[in-house]
């Protein structure tokens, strides 16, 4: 009996013992350029969900280590490398993928080289949202048209809302003959925000996306996709007229999943210019020098499994008319969206 | 320096008890007392290292503090006798790593309650020996100068579905009084934990199925020792103990490792439960008599 007491009592202080100096460091590798250049492609290497996705549109990660490591050896403060681990990260050309530290914040610029299609000087008009609007949690809304049309404004998914706010904005609506839902450079948010705005513009609950998310380090290394119902609200009000959703290229991740979520059901249509993107939910992870990194952890498909990463294109492509927007004061998108309404144009 | 210390301790109070012989002096005072309860309080505060792979790959330090109870019912069955314990901790820890520049907090409740069969192999040793069950509930949140984004909480809650649990118990007669000397090893066997998948975040969480997973002692180690030494005082009973805890774990792709070492101060008191009155009888020194 003694020799089992002995046996346990030595396997249990090898265990005390047992420390974890794989995660250790000094004061000397914790500032060192190249340990905190190494530790962060490996991070993303094993935990960025987009690679597989990616693989025609951004460089081999293998490469990018061999080009930017070079790039670290030559760095002389910490402005520059930053500078240079922020370069390899755009190399990703993701949205979702930021570097922060206490003096700079990097972002890749998906809407480069995209139009601008919205103009807030014009929307705060009171022709639009200017006098007698109302505003309830994150929605601004009023109608246009003569009472006609409803419109409401929502600029960032972020900003929660309960069913009761939004069924109170759409009974007001009760008598408009549709409804247009503004998100335009709408940024993301919260998916709990889509799932609970979508569900007052559905008859049946229906598969509104799939999330799939890394089970392994290894590229490819997903689970099977795990599927998101939206069922209408819940003692809610249905909006059951024509729907149109204004979208832009600044219509970023969980706007980008409310605009491929919506897109298709019935009496919605999508209206104005190609969505952002960003179709991975982020994730955050922390370098040795204290730095933070930001990047997409999963992959959220639509409803038929594709990926909307680069984004959503609308039903109708339409972008902001910027003469008649300083010459007229007009949001021509807004407008068109009216005309669909009113039955004006068709 | 601190798992010196707390092998050191182990190693002490493990070889006392192990070792322990009988005495013909024997503290065991015969009474009709078929049940007895001790309860203990206090406070515990140490140091702790936490890691959390799904919220950084840095190893976090810092100072725990955590309020604990405890009490122990002692039932007799004709000449054997059995103990339940249960244990009530509350814990909080604001940990750094190396860089300083982002906190994390860890907060959680954990409650275990174990049986014991008390194996006499002196009058004045006893081996508990026996099994636990309990449940850990909680969650280590990052906080930062800088922006961080989404998702920077890591909820734990794991159940301990059964663990093994010892508890050498070795009474000392001084002149008046009884010092009571204790050991308590636990080691998990088996449990269910409720954390994410690697990259999957708790906001995407339609299937619950997903987050819930049942480990084996090989998916994670856990075991603790708590040292206490209850001395009594003229009226009451103070205890002193140290308690190192680890726990490392490799559930859904997350590398999670805490060593807890912590120094406990608090007050112990022996009830007679029939009457619900406190050990005034002299001869009661303990539960164990």
């Amino acid at each position: 009996m003694k020799k089992i007491f002995v046996g346990i009592f030595v396997a249990v202080v090898s265990t005390f013992v047992a420390c974890d100096d794989d995660l250790k460091y000094d004061m000397d590798t914790v500032y060192d350029y190249e340990t905190n250049f190494e530790f962060l492609w490996k991070e993303f290497d094993q935990k960025y969900s987009m690679f597989g996705y990616k693989k025609d549109s951004i460089k081999d990660w293998n490469a990018v280590h061999d080009e930017y490591l070079t790039y670290v050896r030559n760095c002389k403060n910490e402005v520059e490398l930053f500078d240079v681990l922020a370069a390899m990260l755009n190399e990703l050309k993701d949205g979702h993928v930021n570097l922060l530290s206490s003096f700079d914040i990097s972002s890749y610029d998906f809407e480069d080289d995209y139009p601008s299609d919205i103009d807030y000087g014009i929307l705060s008009n009171d022709r639009y949202l200017g006098k007698n609007s109302r505003r309830s949690a994150g929605f601004k809304y009023k109608t246009l048209r003569e009472g006609k049309v409803g419109y409401i404004r929502y600029a960032d998914f972020n900003e929660d809302f309960t069913s009761s706010q939004l069924d109170f904005i759409l009974t007001s609506f009760e008598n408009t003959d549709g409804l247009i839902i503004d998100v335009r450079s709408n940024y993301g948010g919260t998916l709990i925000n889509v799932d609970e705005f979508v569900s007052h513009f559905v008859d049946d609950p229906y598969i509104a996306y799939h999330t799939i998310y890394k089970k392994g380090v290894g590229h490819s290394d997903f689970s099977s996709p795990v599927s998101n119902t939206i069922y209408p609200a819940n003692n809610g009000v249905i909006y059951r007229k024509p729907v149109y959703v204004l979208v832009d290229r600044g219509c970023f991740s969980a706007t980008n999943c409310f605009a491929f979520s919506i897109k298709g059901l019935p009496r919605v249509t999508l209206l104005g210019g190609k969505t952002g993107g960003g179709a991975g939910a982020p994730m955050v992870t922390e370098l040795p020098n204290g730095w933070t990194a930001r990047f997409s952890g999963t992959i959220i498909l639509d409803k038929d499994k594709q990926i909307a990463e680069f984004g959503v294109d609308p039903d109708i492509e339409l972008h902001l008319d910027k003469d008649l927007a300083y010459t007229q004061g007009l949001d021509n998108i807004i407008e068109t969206a009216c005309d669909y309404i009113e039955g004006v144009v068709k | 320096m601190e798992r010196i210390v707390c092998v050191l301790s182990f190693c002490l109070v493990f070889l006392t008890t192990v070792f322990a012989e009988d005495t013909p002096d024997s503290l065991s005072v015969k009474n009709d007392i078929g049940l007895s309860k001790n309860f203990s309080f206090g406070l515990g505060f140490g140091r702790e290292n936490h890691h959390v792979s799904y919220l950084s790959p840095l190893l976090y330090s810092g100072t725990p503090v955590e309020i604990w109870a405890e009490r122990i019912n002692r039932k007799s069955k004709g000449d054997n006798d059995f103990y339940s314990l249960t244990n009530l901790r509350l814990h909080k820890c604001s940990l750094s790593a190396l860089n300083k520049e982002n906190k994390m907090d860890a907060s959680y409740i954990t409650f275990e309650y174990h049986y014991f069969y008390d194996w006499k192999l002196a009058p004045n040793f006893h081996m508990l020996c026996g099994a636990y069950s309990g449940g850990e509930f909680g969650g280590d949140m990052m906080t930062s100068k800088l922006w961080v984004g989404n998702n920077p909480n890591y909820l734990r809650a794991e159940v301990d579905l059964l663990g093994l649990s010892f508890r050498p118990t070795l009474c000392v007669k001084t002149k008046r009084r009884v010092i009571k000397i204790s050991n308590q090893f636990d080691l998990r066997l088996a449990g269910l934990s409720y954390t994410p998948t690697y990259t999957q975040l708790y906001l995407d969480g339609n299937d619950m199925s997903e987050y819930i997973d049942f480990n084996s002692f090989s998916e994670k180690i856990r075991f603790a020792n708590k040292f206490t030494v209850d001395l009594p005082l003229r009226k009451t009973t103070l205890r002193l103990g140290m308690l190192v805890e680890r726990s490392k774990s490799n559930i859904n792709m997350i590398d999670n490792r805490t060593l807890n070492v912590q120094a406990l101060v608090g007050f112990s008191f022996d009830y007679l439960t029939k009457s619900g009155r406190l050990n005034k009888n002299s001869q009661l020194k303990t539960i164990f008599e």
